[in-house]
């Protein structure tokens, strides 16, 4: 057997290997998919700071608002196959749900208001992005 | 005079060419989720590059011939194959990668989808390929991306605590919820970012097309070796960006729009339009030089006529090929595939080729019938075999760091 064929067959392996070893908690899954809600709230909010004293551009900050709505949506889905097997673990997956509906909901309606009145207010933002935290450091507090 | 400011021009060109999207994205991703505590891989790459492009460009000055010929004359056709196979493979992943990202720089200027903008871009890239000549793109394109340098303006503008920038360096940082494998995920993939197989590729075949000599050794010595490691203190500048402004507020940066927030804050409109037009000219001459590079590895491999100092008709086949390669590249970001997954794949997966590429160079660069009084000495030679065990080294972790991490999620 040739060297190349021997390293590929041990590449082979060792991805098996790690492919196997691959594990990661529901809890985890519900943290990854909150952690990414709260970067696009805080990119979004971040966003419009810095549109208002006319520091950033309507393209860049209309792309932003856009990305990371689209980024929160996938955050949601992320969750759809997520297995719950307790009730505690029902609970988390449900505040954490709702926490990502309402962060979904605020960038939605930022991302339209901006683009029809190009102004937005970051309060429903910085609201959806507190109730985030607050579910995320409760799943962080109970690991 | 004349001679200095070629040698400027070049080392210029090679800075403002030194970054593409995978440098963007993967430094800006590493910034906003670990600091600058990777900074060493970004300095390990600029090394490794420097070594690989330095011998490269003189392997195709001295023999006169680019990389894949002599691959495919030293190793013979059948491992040649499956060297040309992962390469192009590569290649084409990283081509529509730029591609995207110039289609994503061309959004934060017009709002308009980036998806209006992917053929556009690539017939431009098509049309500077065909009428063109091969030294002004490669000047135009380094010279416009040296607007990239407003990372390492912003970065000052920005006012940071220098102190914790630099215990960032040597300490790892993370925002609590980094594991260990993200974190050497993330060192392969800045290994590959820096050190991408298509760099190589256009670098050897461009001394070809330039028409390269034992004379030209020199200059091209410096253009490696001073405009390399200033393109890579751009990389280390969009980290430190991302790293002042994105990682206090747990910002990890999944888009290309969220890099612009950081130069935004530091310097207002102005600054954005110059690093967004950095943007277009780094990502346009990354995609120029991949799509060439497409053509290059295939033309090299089956003895067809190639380059773009011969007219397109006397190099059909050639062109043809790149026409190919762009097609394929438009219908793969049409399918809605993020360019940013893309990016983020093709500088892992580079990771996994270069071995590929380096060692047959590394052979030939030793071999007295192709080199003469020009092979390696011992010190290169030192540096290069360490920099092959590292090479392995990254290229077998690579995709198993990608699966235990999803990808460094």
């Amino acid at each position: 057997m040739g060297v190349w064929a021997r390293l590929a067959g041990l590449v082979f392996f060792l991805v098996l290997l790690s492919g196997c070893s691959q594990q990661s908690s529901a809890t985890d899954d519900l943290i990854h998919a909150l952690t990414e809600t709260h970067s696009a709230l805080a990119s979004s909010i971040l966003a419009i700071e810095l549109y208002d004293p006319q520091r950033s551009t309507q393209a860049v900050t209309d792309t932003v608002l856009g990305d990371m709505a689209k980024q929160a949506v996938d955050a949601e889905s992320a969750l759809e196959p997520v297995k719950v097997d307790s009730e505690q673990l029902k609970s988390d997956r449900d505040a954490a749900l709702a926490a990502i509906q309402s962060g979904v909901a605020a960038l939605f309606t930022s991302r339209d208001n901006f683009s029809q009145r190009g102004a937005v207010d970051t309060a429903g933002l910085e609201s959806a992005d507190q109730q985030v935290n607050d579910v995320l450091n409760q799943l962080r507090g109970s690991r | 005079m004349k001679r200095v400011f070629g040698l400027a021009l070049g080392i210029l060109t090679a800075i403002g060419g030194f970054v593409d999207i995978g440098d963007l994205v993967t430094n800006a991703v590493v910034g906003s989720r670990f600091g600058l505590s990777l900074a060493w891989a970004v300095l390990v790459g600029v090394v490794g590059i420097c070594i690989f492009a330095q011998m490269s460009g003189r392997v195709a000055a001295v023999s006169g011939r680019a990389t894949f010929e002599l691959i495919r004359e030293r190793l013979g056709p059948r491992v040649a194959v499956m060297n040309l196979g992962a390469s192009f493979l590569i290649n084409l992943m990283t081509l529509t990668a730029e591609i995207g990202g110039v289609a994503l720089a061309l959004q934060l200027v017009s709002s308009v989808n980036y998806l209006l903008w992917v053929p556009f871009a690539a017939i431009a890239v098509w049309l500077v390929i065909w009428r063109v000549k091969f030294k002004i793109m490669e000047n135009v394109a380094g010279l416009v991306g040296l607007c990239l340098i407003g990372f390492a303006v912003g970065l000052f503008l920005l006012g940071p605590d220098w102190n914790e920038l630099g215990r960032q360096v040597l300490q790892e940082v993370s925002t609590g919820t980094e594991k260990a494998t993200t974190y050497w995920f993330y060192a392969v993939a800045l290994f590959g970012a820096a050190m991408t197989p298509y760099e190589v590729f256009f670098f050897s075949s461009g001394a070809v097309e330039e028409g390269w000599t034992t004379k030209d050794l020199a200059e091209s010595r410096a253009n490696v070796l001073v405009g390399f490691p200033l393109g890579g203190l751009l990389s280390l500048a969009i980290a430190g960006c991302a790293a002042v402004v994105l990682l206090p507020e747990l910002i990890g940066v999944t888009a290309l729009s969220q890099v612009m927030l950081p130069v935004a804050m530091a310097g207002g409109k102005l600054l954005l339009a110059f690093i967004i037009l950095g943007v277009v000219a780094a990502t346009a001459g990354a995609a120029l030089e991949t799509t060439l590079s497409a053509g290059y590895t295939i033309a090299q491999f089956l003895g067809w006529p190639w380059g773009k100092f011969r007219p397109p008709a006397q190099a059909a086949r050639f062109h043809l090929l790149m026409i190919i390669c762009l097609l394929v590249g438009i219908g793969t970001l049409m399918t809605g595939v993020d360019p940013i997954q893309v990016t983020e794949f093709s500088v892992v997966f580079s990771a996994v080729a270069l071995p590929l590429t380096y060692l047959p160079i590394l052979i030939v660069a030793n071999d007295p019938e192709y080199m003469g009084e020009h092979v390696n000495g011992r010190i290169l030679n030192g540096a290069a075999l360490v920099y092959l065990v590292i090479i392995l080294a990254a290229a077998l972790a690579a995709v198993p760091l990608m699966i235990i991490t999803g990808a460094g999620q």
